[in-house]
């Protein structure tokens, strides 16, 4: 009985005070350029480890830029990214990064030479030279995970655009990352498919793996998410957690854009 | 002379198919040569110049192939053909080998363009999505990119193996005897010119549709994979 008090006293004393878990991604200072156009001005934050959190804000704020950084899809202009205390600037290679941040993409990108199987399958039998079989079996347990067991030897193609998405997250999954991170997973979805899509990323949100998320889905945002970011024109307007963002906020611009979205 | 008089006159009488026969073989040993170096040596220069466009990377590499892109593709094959006979390959006396290496290295120069058309065809997305799994540009490259350009390029690719099929037929040019050249010998000893060289010409037409067909059934089974 006084364990359990214990170790509750300690989760949430670990979550306010938000210093009880390490950080697995730190911005400091990040700064992102296309051309003329600034779209990143100086972020700063921290992704702890377990923990879930969402980017939300305008489009064009720099939501999807910011992501794109955390696996150097982008290369920073100015400031520092850190995964694990290793500063990315300092990193020769990105295989090693990339193969730990894993990310699902808007627009799915699946190989659609490739079928289910063999999508899921060709990072780690390739990458990781993990046995084909080995490898099989835990796309196997991943399609079970999202519910797609009976697509195994589908192709890309043939699939709805929820069944794709959910097969991108079996995907990256498949290298056991130590974060994901989800590039509005939901917004090429017709809408009857979002659902299918949510209920798989807050399973996976049940399951301790460290998450960042860009989206639109408001409501989503608040059920799942640890900490709440809000961008606006390329820096971070505040941060909390959902109930410090979605209720107990004053800020007229963020007050203005969840009234635009929330219809 | 009948038709049929000139027929046996053409082909039969002192065994003159033999000449459209030789000829025909090494029309097909050189097309078929100078297409597996067109090929490989083309996707080379197509893998170099994409990688190149797409991460800085080789970039001497680039440049070379960046030059012999612009040498081969600006001057005539028939020229091409002669200063590899005569200038370059001047104590090789295996003609034919002169012509596979000439068309090959012809040929390369336009697989390399279409090739990188196909590359460049394929969604950014993809290639993103290697990256964003641990792969390194190569392996997505080899393993993601060119097996779907090579479905955007097949059609360019088969039509340009019927032109250099055709383009081989310069190759009299440097006294090699090819199906041209042999239907020219025998139109130069039986003083007719109609029958031996409709007779080429045909030879020609039914190689191409050979090589159409074959190419559309490797598109069909190509398309199927994603169906």
């Amino acid at each position: 009985m006084e364990e359990k008090t214990l170790s509750i006293d300690n989760m949430n004393g670990g979550s306010e005070a938000g210093t009880g878990r390490k950080p697995v991604i730190t911005v400091n200072e990040l700064v992102k350029s296309f051309g003329n156009l600034e779209i990143l001005k100086g972020i700063h934050m921290e992704i702890e480890e377990g923990s879930v959190v969402s980017i939300i804000g305008p489009s064009g704020s720099g939501k999807s830029t910011l992501l794109r950084c955390l696996n150097a899809l982008e290369t920073p202009d100015g400031g520092e990214i850190e995964y694990r205390g290793q500063k990315l600037s300092l990193m020769k290679d990105m295989t090693f990064l990339r193969s730990n941040v894993g990310m699902v993409f808007q627009h799915f990108n699946l190989f659609p030479h490739m079928n289910v199987l063999k999508n899921i399958t060709w990072a780690p039998v390739k990458l990781k030279k993990i046995s084909k079989k080995e490898a099989e079996a835990d796309a196997m347990r991943l399609l079970r995970q999202v519910g797609l067991e009976d697509k195994v030897h589908a192709y890309p193609a043939q699939l709805s655009g929820g069944q794709q998405q959910r097969v991108a997250i079996a995907r990256a999954l498949a290298m056991k990352p130590d974060v994901l991170l989800l590039d509005e997973p939901t917004s090429a979805l017709d809408p009857e498919m979002i659902g299918e899509v949510l209920n798989v990323i807050k399973d996976l949100a049940g399951t301790g793996i460290t998450m960042a998320i860009v989206t639109h889905e408001m409501h989503f945002a608040r059920e799942v998410s640890d900490t709440v970011f809000f961008m606006d024109s390329g820096v971070i307007m505040e941060s909390g957690s959902p109930e410090d963002i979605f209720e107990n906020n004053d800020n007229p611009k963020i007050m203005s854009f969840l009234r635009k979205v929330d219809t | 002379m009948s038709f049929s008089d000139k027929f046996i006159q053409n082909f039969v009488e002192g065994e003159r198919y033999l000449y459209l026969l030789k000829g025909l073989g090494n029309t097909l040993i050189i097309t078929v040569f100078a297409l597996i170096i067109g090929l490989v040596l083309g996707f080379l220069v197509a893998v170099v110049r994409s990688l190149h466009d797409k991460t800085g990377s080789l970039k001497i590499l680039n440049l070379i192939c960046r030059a012999y892109l612009t040498v081969w593709r600006g001057t005539p094959t028939v020229v091409q053909v002669l200063i590899m006979y005569y200038v370059i390959f001047v104590s090789v006396n295996n003609k034919v080998l002169v012509a596979v290496i000439a068309f090959g290295l012809n040929s390369a120069a336009y697989v390399a363009e279409i090739v990188r058309g196909g590359i460049m065809a394929v969604n950014q997305g993809q290639y993103e999505a290697g990256l964003s799994l641990g792969a390194d540009n190569t392996r997505i490259m080899f393993e993601i990119i060119i097996p779907q350009a090579m479905k955007a390029c097949l059609p360019a690719l088969s039509n340009e193996s019927i032109t250099l099929l055709k383009e081989t037929s310069v190759s009299g040019y440097i006294g090699l005897m090819d199906l041209t050249k042999g239907a020219d010998i025998i139109r130069s000893q039986t003083y007719e010119a109609m029958i031996p060289l409709l007779g080429c010409a045909f030879i020609y037409l039914v190689l191409v549709m050979g090589l159409t067909s074959l190419t559309k059934r490797l598109e069909e089974r190509l398309r199927r994979d994603e169906r």
